[in-house]
């Protein structure tokens, strides 16, 4: 596979970015950060929307913007198509129009033809002459969809495209993704907060903060090895506490001295241990026949659907977050045990780790 | 019940001939700069564009007398412009109807080009940009994308141009001077009836401009309600955010 889109930018205004990002060519990355990260920023950039004030944009090996070479090419000439955040479909024409309006490139008769095919991908032939705002939310966005894919763009670029959507669309929504990825020589870059299917999907991930990398990989490698709180953070690892690894089985953190299972990563120090809600073990009897117990007080239970979401205080004061099938009761006095092999061990040395080139 | 030909004496025919036609005219020249103007005006970040607003709001706010006072120093045979027209017409600017139309034009542009950047600034900046996404050229994304969202703003500057000009009296009286069958239009008549006492006259007169200028307005109104990009705008509002 060849080069897909490689991307480097450094500005201060309007919004501080400095980065570098490369996306080899048929692969699905997903662009994740906190609001004001300057996702949305870099998308525009990448669509030529903005103008960087520094930096290189190649897509496939054409240059789209050159600093150096005052090299601009603008959205018009881009082979990258954009589905905006709010679809910006065109309130006055037709489903089929809108996407009529995307192949002006193209003869008419073939325009014709290539619409009511676009429309017929995203199954909305029975809609084809429905304005956009007497469409549902779904179906805005597939017509978004089909006509940003219509211009048969290199990069697809996707701005928070869950914002208003529940879970089954977009579980939908990423199948479609993934299978065009697949059907087309097609890279495409999406912006969300929701990370949870993201996961499943993504072939990279890219973790935005004001501005940088804060990480990035393959999903599963960072879901294993988050690189600090704030990666942990993102990724709904909902606890993480400072420790300091004493050797490769123990950790001493505010509460005393932990097991650790010996395939976290072994270096020694200062770092952080983490563990998922949903993998610690809580007991109302102090039952130590698996390991240490920890005993703890139940600060605040709250029923979420079948589970029961935990805000619990050990007895130094440590919080820990825990999530159980069954009901506990606020202020009741509880036991948590930490299986080793579900807690992480992060290394203090890896939180200074930020953006590295990467050509 | 008389009919309306033999109401309409000929001096009023001919008034009302001349202020249908400076109306047209008005209306119709304005509109290339009006549409230039106001769709500047609507996407521009520039700073000096307050400026620009404020330069043409001022025929809103300065009193007739004022205009009529510069414009026939513009226009006179003493200036530049006055010179050339009298060069090549042998007539002069001031107290024509050429005269009374350059006028016109000036003391309405705030009413031409409201409308027309109002209309455009209603246009979601997303929706302009989308068009560029889609590889539409600026003149393509003008005529496919903004001009069906702001014609309705388009119509009513036309419409609101054509009302005023109607209804115009200072201006028009110290450029024009009050010429019969040249620079007399409806309103100025009504004027030099009512100073003759000739009520009855100006009653017929004043009622046929009150209807048409609310019909006028009426009829804006409408258009305004109407508006494609209005219905647009609150849903294309939702769930914009971030930088």
């Amino acid at each position: 596979m060849s080069e897909g889109l490689y991307f480097q930018v450094e500005q201060t205004r309007p919004v501080p970015l400095d980065l570098s990002l490369h996306l080899p060519a048929g692969q699905l990355m997903i662009l994740a950060g906190p609001s004001g990260a300057g996702k949305t920023s870099l998308l525009r950039l990448l669509m030529g929307l903005d103008k960087p004030a520094q930096g290189l944009l190649r897509l496939n090996h054409k240059v789209y913007f050159n600093a150096q070479t005052q090299i601009f090419v603008p959205p018009q000439a881009r082979s990258v198509g954009l589905v905006f955040q709010n679809y910006a479909l065109f309130p006055h024409l037709s489903a089929l129009e809108n996407i009529k309006l995307a192949l002006l490139e193209q003869p008419n008769p073939a325009r014709e033809k290539l619409a009511w095919e676009w429309l017929e991908k995203v199954r909305l032939t029975h809609r084809a002459h429905a304005r956009p705002q007497t469409l549902s939310g779904g179906e805005q966005q597939r017509l978004a969809l089909a006509r940003a894919l219509a211009r048969q763009p290199e990069l697809l670029l996707l701005d928070e495209p869950f914002a208003a959507m529940d879970t089954p669309l977009r579980r939908e929504l990423y199948l479609e993704l993934a299978q065009l990825r697949d059907e087309y020589p097609l890279s495409i870059l999406l912006v969300t907060h929701e990370l949870q299917e993201a996961l499943q999907v993504a072939d990279q991930l890219v973790l935005l903060q004001a501005g940088r990398i804060l990480q990035e990989g393959p999903p599963q490698v960072l879901r294993k090895a988050p690189a600090n709180a704030e990666v942990a953070r993102l990724l709904g690892i909902e606890n993480f506490w400072p420790a300091e690894r004493i050797s490769d089985k123990h950790v001493v953190w505010a509460e005393g001295e932990i097991e650790l299972s010996s395939y976290a990563e072994a270096s020694r120090g200062a770092g952080w241990l983490m563990g998922a809600p949903e993998d610690l073990v809580i007991s109302t009897e102090p039952d130590s026949s698996r390991g240490q117990v920890w005993p703890a007080r139940v600060e605040q239970a709250l029923r979420l659907g079948q589970r029961w979401h935990l805000r619990l205080k050990l007895a130094k004061g440590t919080p820990v977050i825990a999530s159980v099938p069954f009901a506990v009761s606020t202020g009741a006095q509880i036991w948590v045990y930490f299986p080793p092999q579900v807690l992480q061990w992060v290394p203090e040395s890896q939180r200074k780790r930020s953006h590295r080139s990467i050509l | 019940m008389a009919l309306p030909c033999q109401i309409l004496e000929m001096s009023e025919f001919t008034s009302f001939g001349l202020s249908l036609k400076l109306a047209f005219l008005t209306a119709l020249g304005l509109l290339p700069l009006a549409l230039f103007l106001g769709r500047f005006l609507a996407f521009s970040q520039k700073n000096w564009r307050g400026f620009c607003e404020a330069g043409l709001m001022l025929p809103l706010v300065l009193p007739p007398t004022v205009m009529g006072y510069y414009l026939l120093l513009g226009l006179g045979q003493n200036s530049w412009l006055g010179g050339i027209y009298a060069a090549i017409s042998g007539k002069t600017l001031v107290f024509s109807f050429e005269g009374i139309l350059l006028a016109s034009w000036l003391f309405n542009l705030p009413f031409a080009v409201q409308p027309i950047q109002r209309a455009f600034a209603a246009i979601p900046h997303e929706i302009r940009e989308a068009a560029a996404c889609c590889g539409l050229s600026n003149w393509q994304a003008f005529w496919r994308v903004e001009w069906p969202l702001a014609w309705p703003g388009i119509l009513s500057s036309l419409l609101l141009c054509f009302a005023h000009t109607l209804g115009e009296f200072g201006v028009v009286l110290m450029v024009g001077g009050n010429i019969p069958g040249e620079t007399q239009t409806l309103s100025l008549l009504i004027y030099d009836k009512v100073q003759a006492l000739d009520f009855q006259g100006a009653r017929g007169l004043s009622l046929g401009l009150l209807v048409f200028s609310f019909l006028s307005l009426a009829a804006m109104s409408r258009l305004e309600k109407r508006k494609p990009v209005q219905r647009t705008l609150s849903w294309a509002a939702q769930g914009v955010e971030d930088v």
